[in-house]
């Protein structure tokens, strides 16, 4: 007991006597997945298989086009180019700069001389008329047919083989009994936390979709191995734009120029998907209003996606936030082919949550687990592009 | 050939990973009407590398030639990406990257197993040791 004197004040009140006075609900910064987590999943059926190591097969077609890698001059015969074992005898090469055409002179180029393709000159006779240039792109066209000659010898090319790995990830979450059961103001901190345990993962996944680096660690001679699995990024290689902080960031020409990489070929979808990293998007949120539309088709995917219509194609374009510059991501754009994008997991062991995973003697602790397979397959990586350095 | 009219950048393809086939952009410009009321259309201009890993750049490009060199110029001083140059021919490119690529897992045994030959045969005196002289 304690004696007082004059008027009370509130700080003279007992302090055991007054509750502190808490808001129900709690805030969460960070409640949800992450976007390209859950897009990536959106575009086909995840896929399980039964193996870490996901291998497939690609058909390209055969090479219709060398480059000329140094000057030929006028009158000569031997063209220098890139990749001389593409043309074969007797096919018209066109230079499309001249605007002239030769006739193979050797039924493999490279082989008279290494680095060059044999030609004659259309007539039949005598080298090249126009000097090529550094540069100048010559079509592989047809074989032109003498009368009675016999068919020209066969040639094609392979498939590529290719894999990608898939990785088991693990975490622990754990607290005691009397945690679990302790009266707290609102929604029980294990019931919080066992969400954005969940939550925490999966941003972390979304990262590595876009980041990860494969490899197949092997960690002692008796065989166990650790698997790292492979994003986007590293899967991405034919279309690569560095924007090299050159300003302007992202117009409608450059949002074109990555787009028309994409869309060269028959197996393309008509409409990619465009992720944007910060200041991509701050780019896009600056092109004049007639220039994107919000259609419902995109929606399906459960994000919402603005359509933009470019002289190459059309986008369904999102800005995913965790591409930020927090995240040192914000100079990133990735255009993807949704036909194209595959998540995978080993059949039986999809990434999923186990609650209470304690022994049944350790009545005390309270353990969970998030654990599971993950990999992500970009077929045809050349339908796909991603862009770096815009500022 | 014209001395001087071209620079070759070659790239240094390590065969342990993906192949490094980026292009730079080195012109990003939004649509705009001049001076004299012409309508002038945006433009995102790369330079690419053929599919022979080098990227060459025309210096009588007068309008795009110092750019591309100076986009690849930073890309080699920038140390992040495999790229050297800039060469006067593609032979000296070539050859460059040659003397600078990495070796693959096979060529290293090679080279090791070779090592280790020699190593025996000095050890077991088939062989006079090379002597400065």
């Amino acid at each position: 007991m304690s004696e007082l004197t004059g008027n009370i004040r509130t700080d003279q009140v007992l302090a055991a006597k007054v509750p502190v006075f808490m808001r129900e609900q709690i805030d969460i910064l960070d409640s949800e997945r992450a976007f390209f987590e859950h897009l990536s999943r959106q575009f086909r059926k995840v896929k399980g298989i039964e193996n870490m190591k996901y291998n497939f097969l690609e058909q390209r077609s055969y090479p219709r086009f060398m480059t000329c890698d140094e000057i030929t001059a006028a009158a000569d015969t031997e063209v220098h180019v890139d990749n001389p074992s593409y043309a074969h005898t007797d096919q018209l090469i066109y230079n499309t700069r001249t605007q002239e055409h030769y006739l193979m002179n050797e039924a493999i180029g490279g082989v008279a001389t290494a680095g060059t393709i044999t030609v004659l000159n259309l007539t039949g006779t005598g080298g090249i008329t126009t000097a090529t240039a550094v540069g100048d792109i010559l079509q592989i066209g047809p074989e032109a047919h003498a009368e009675g000659e016999d068919i020209p010898a066969a040639y094609s090319n392979t498939p590529v083989e290719r894999f990608t790995y898939l990785f088991q990830h693990d975490k622990r979450r754990a607290n005691t009994d009397i945690m679990a059961r302790q009266k707290e103001y609102g929604p029980s901190q294990l019931i919080i936390d066992r969400k954005q345990f969940w939550v925490d993962e999966m941003r972390a996944l979304a990262m590595l979709l876009y980041t990860g680096k494969q490899n197949r660690e092997i960690l002692s001679a008796s065989g166990p191995r650790r698997h790292a699995m492979s994003g986007i990024m590293e899967q991405i290689t034919s279309n690569v734009v560095d924007f090299d902080d050159v300003p302007g960031a992202m117009t409608l020409a450059s949002v074109g120029e990555i787009l028309r990489l994409t869309m060269n070929h028959s197996a393309s979808s008509t409409t990619k998907v465009g992720i944007c990293g910060q200041n991509a998007w701050a780019g896009i949120s600056a092109l004049p209003a007639a220039a994107i539309r919000t259609t419902v088709t995109e929606t399906a995917w459960g994000k919402k996606l603005n359509t933009l219509i470019t002289p190459f194609g059309t986008l369904s374009i999102a800005y995913d936030n965790m591409l930020s510059a927090e995240n040192g991501m914000s100079d990133k754009f990735f255009v993807l082919d949704p036909g194209y994008i595959e998540r995978l997991h080993m059949t039986g062991l999809e990434t999923h949550l186990i609650l209470n995973v304690q022994n049944s003697t350790d009545i005390h602790n309270q353990i969970d687990v998030i654990t599971g397979t993950d990999g992500i397959r970009v077929g045809l990586e050349e339908l796909h592009a991603q862009a770096e350095n815009i500022n | 050939m014209e001395k001087g009219r071209y620079q070759y950048y070659a790239i240094i393809q390590n065969p342990e990973k993906s192949r490094f086939n980026r292009s730079f952009v080195f012109k990003n410009v939004r649509e705009w009407t001049d001076p004299n009321g012409k309508y002038q259309a945006a433009q995102c201009l790369s330079v690419k590398p053929g599919s022979n890993g080098i990227y060459v750049v025309d210096l009588n490009d007068k309008e795009n030639g110092k750019l591309k060199a100076g986009v690849l110029d930073r890309a080699v001083k920038g140390g992040v990406f495999p790229i050297i140059g800039p060469y006067d021919t593609i032979v000296d490119a070539v050859v460059a990257e040659n003397k600078v690529r990495p070796l693959t897992v096979a060529q290293k045994l090679a080279r090791g197993e070779a090592d280790h030959a020699e190593l025996e045969a000095l050890r077991r005196g088939k062989v006079a040791p090379k002597l400065d002289k």
